[in-house]
């Protein structure tokens, strides 16, 4: 019998691919991420009506589709001037606090786990998910059990955890029971214990290793850039609602503004050999494909969004706050894989959130939807897992799209992207490195950043595995990775 | 906590459509749940995720059938075969339906028994809405195996 496997990459004409150049000397001439992409998106959505956009959109990458159905509400909220009420920005703000804790926990163990949790010495067959549930069954087990559980948060507010639909221009479906609240209420302690287990997983099994510690102090891994990420009116992240603060690479604030405006400070840059387009921040232009305090690139996602931000939004994850900026005396922290502990903060302030939201009164108040205004021109912005992501829509006065443009999070951080992978294979060129560890170490810059590639390129489902090529002087291929 | 509901004495079977409708061929599977009638015991699941996810809701479930598009296939092709895991690993978030359901597995979950109803496509799907004549003329074929695999 033919047994036949689902497999994501067969639906993308090409692969992502990560192409490194060596010279006649056989060092680094260069290294480059290439991302294909399916293009029509925009064309499609001209004309559909605007309440249709938080379904369509949401489609788009079945790894998030969380962050888009509510960047596309709130896009839509702005678009027709709505007031959220409270009980409705109240389930949306937890529901997106659980998507948060659920993503990042997800990476950390099992996506990240490899990276993090196992030996150098482990080889490629047990360098994998089901090697790091070998060595830590219990933790693995634990994981899962309340990964499911906070699925359920998504499904009691949501509709379906795999399929979400709940957010409407001005607010939500429907009013949450007050069971609903009661079991968010039981789940979310969980949420919270597991976050304190993994904090003591990091300190114990992560930091200490010494591997982990040389890819922090790496030289090929800092990249000083500068860092965008949402944050409330305390300066603490907020991966629901705020302003787009940006900060430079010496920590300075570049500008703190709402969505809408953000945007304008934000430009696009093309090259000719990848689909993935390169923002910049305006104020310094594009000056090619290089980090820097003068360069206009930035980096967004976990470790972007502590930068950008001066404090946690509570207690606990502030705590490992303080144990972050002490290990590196110094912020911003450029160092790129630094991303893995501050997605662990992130994860454990989404978690005290989910919490403390839970037991907000207020969040099973009947009143769950404002008046809508006329239709016009709105910016939704949120902070997906992987960063900042908008959502720009203009409406014809019938209330249909006129024009659609989303800037996700691998797009914004695919020049750093670009940037860490060529540094990272520079140094290891020029130790005489064109072996297997090389190519993993590649994928480790890579990986950091937990890229979507399926969001980049609006493809669903799941995600878009990335081969790592290297070629000779002559254009011949001398090695050839895939995930 | 399975997403569906179970009769008393009957484990529930699943049949979850992925895909996307607005990727013309790609939303195949959507079509064929809309054509399938209510069943007791059967509950119908329409998902934007696969990976992990998907696993976690179709825990508590007996047997899953998973009805997608296969471009690997000619297009309008349909078959039936249990799901497999690839020989690719985990790279970002490319985990998997199989191997999220190797891994809960692994880890002491009961999995339900997954089936995989693959209807091929053509290799590129555009943006747009409505399926091209030849996947069109799959759904019949379709549906009627999705209804044996539900009395087997």
């Amino acid at each position: 019998m033919r047994r036949i496997t689902i497999d994501p990459i067969t639906r993308l004409e090409g692969h992502g691919k990560i192409l490194i150049y060596l010279d006649e000397e056989g060092k680094l001439r260069d290294a480059i991420l290439q991302v294909p992409e399916l293009r029509g998106f925009e064309a499609f959505v001209r004309g559909r009506r605007a309440e249709e956009m938080p379904q369509i959109t949401e489609r788009i990458c079945g790894v998030c589709p969380e962050a888009h159905h509510l960047a596309s509400a709130k896009a839509l909220d702005a678009a027709f001037g709505a007031e959220v009420p409270q009980p409705a920005r109240l389930q949306r703000e937890l529901f997106y606090n659980a998507y948060i804790f659920s993503d990042h926990l997800l990476h950390l163990v099992f996506l990240g786990g490899p990276d993090l949790l196992l030996p150098e010495d482990v080889g490629k067959a047990e360098r994998n998910v089901l090697g790091v549930l070998q060595r830590f069954p219990e933790l693995g087990r634990q994981v899962l059990e309340v990964r499911a559980q906070a699925q359920r948060i998504l499904a009691l507010i949501g509709g379906k955890a795999i399929h979400p639909v709940f957010a409407l221009p001005g607010g939500v479906a429907r009013p949450l029971p007050k069971e609903a609240q009661t079991e968010i209420a039981a789940i979310a302690a969980r949420l919270v214990e597991l976050g304190k287990t993994m904090i003591g997983v990091f300190h114990e099994e992560i930091l200490p290793r010494p591997e982990y510690q040389s890819l922090l102090l790496a030289e090929e891994a800092w990249l000083p850039t500068h860092y965008m990420g949402l944050v409330d009116g305390s300066l603490a992240p907020n991966f629901y609602d705020g302003q787009v603060r940006v900060v430079s690479a010496q920590g300075e604030e570049l500008f703190r503004l709402p969505g809408d405006q953000a945007l304008g400070r934000i430009g696009e840059h093309w090259e000719p050999w990848t689909y993935v387009k390169f923002p910049y921040l305006r104020d310094f232009g594009w000056q090619g494909l290089r980090a820097g305090p003068d360069s206009g690139i930035y980096r967004v996602g976990p470790l972007a969004r502590l930068n950008a931000a001066e404090r946690m939004a509570t207690p606990l994850a502030q705590e490992e706050y303080e144990r972050f900026l002490d290990f590196f005396g110094e912020k911003p922290v450029h160092a790129t894989f630094a991303y893995h502990w501050a997605r662990l903060i992130e994860m454990v302030q989404a978690a005290e959130t989910v919490a403390l939201l839970a037991k907000d009164p207020a969040l099973t108040g009947t009143e769950v939807r404002g008046k809508l205004g006329k239709p016009g021109e709105g910016v939704g912005v949120v902070e997906a897992a992987r960063g900042t992501l908008f959502h720009h829509y203009v409406l014809s006065p019938e209330g249909l799209v006129e024009r659609a443009n989303l800037i996700v999070a691998t797009t914004h951080n695919a020049p750093g992207i670009g940037l860490s992978v060529k540094e990272m294979a520079r140094a290891l060129v020029e130790k005489g490195k064109l072996d297997e560890a090389l190519l993993n170490r590649v994928e480790m810059a890579f990986r950091a950043y937990d890229p979507c590639l399926a969001c980049a390129t609006h493809f669903l489902p799941g995600g878009v595995p990335v081969a790592v090529e290297v070629y000779d002087a002559h254009g011949n291929l001398l090695r050839r990775l895939e995930g | 906590m399975p997403m569906g509901t179970c009769s008393e004495g009957l484990r529930a079977r699943a049949v979850v459509a992925l895909g996307n409708p607005d990727r013309a061929d790609d939303g195949v599977a959507l079509r064929v749940l809309a054509l399938l009638s209510q069943a007791q015991g059967v509950e119908f699941l329409p998902s934007l995720k696969t990976g992990m996810d998907l696993a976690l809701s179709l825990l508590g479930y007996e047997k899953v059938l998973v009805v997608d598009a296969d471009p690997a296939l000619p297009p309008g092709e349909v078959r039936l075969a249990p799901l497999a895991a690839g020989t690719r690993r985990a790279f970002v978030h490319g985990l998997g339906l199989a191997e999220s359901l190797e891994l809960l597995r692994g880890a002491g979950f009961a999995v339900p028994e997954v089936w995989a109803l693959a209807i091929g496509v053509p290799r590129v799907l555009p943006f747009g809405r409505g399926l091209s004549p030849e996947v069109e003329g799959a759904l019949p074929k379709a549906k009627e195996v999705v209804e044996a695999w539900l009395r087997s």
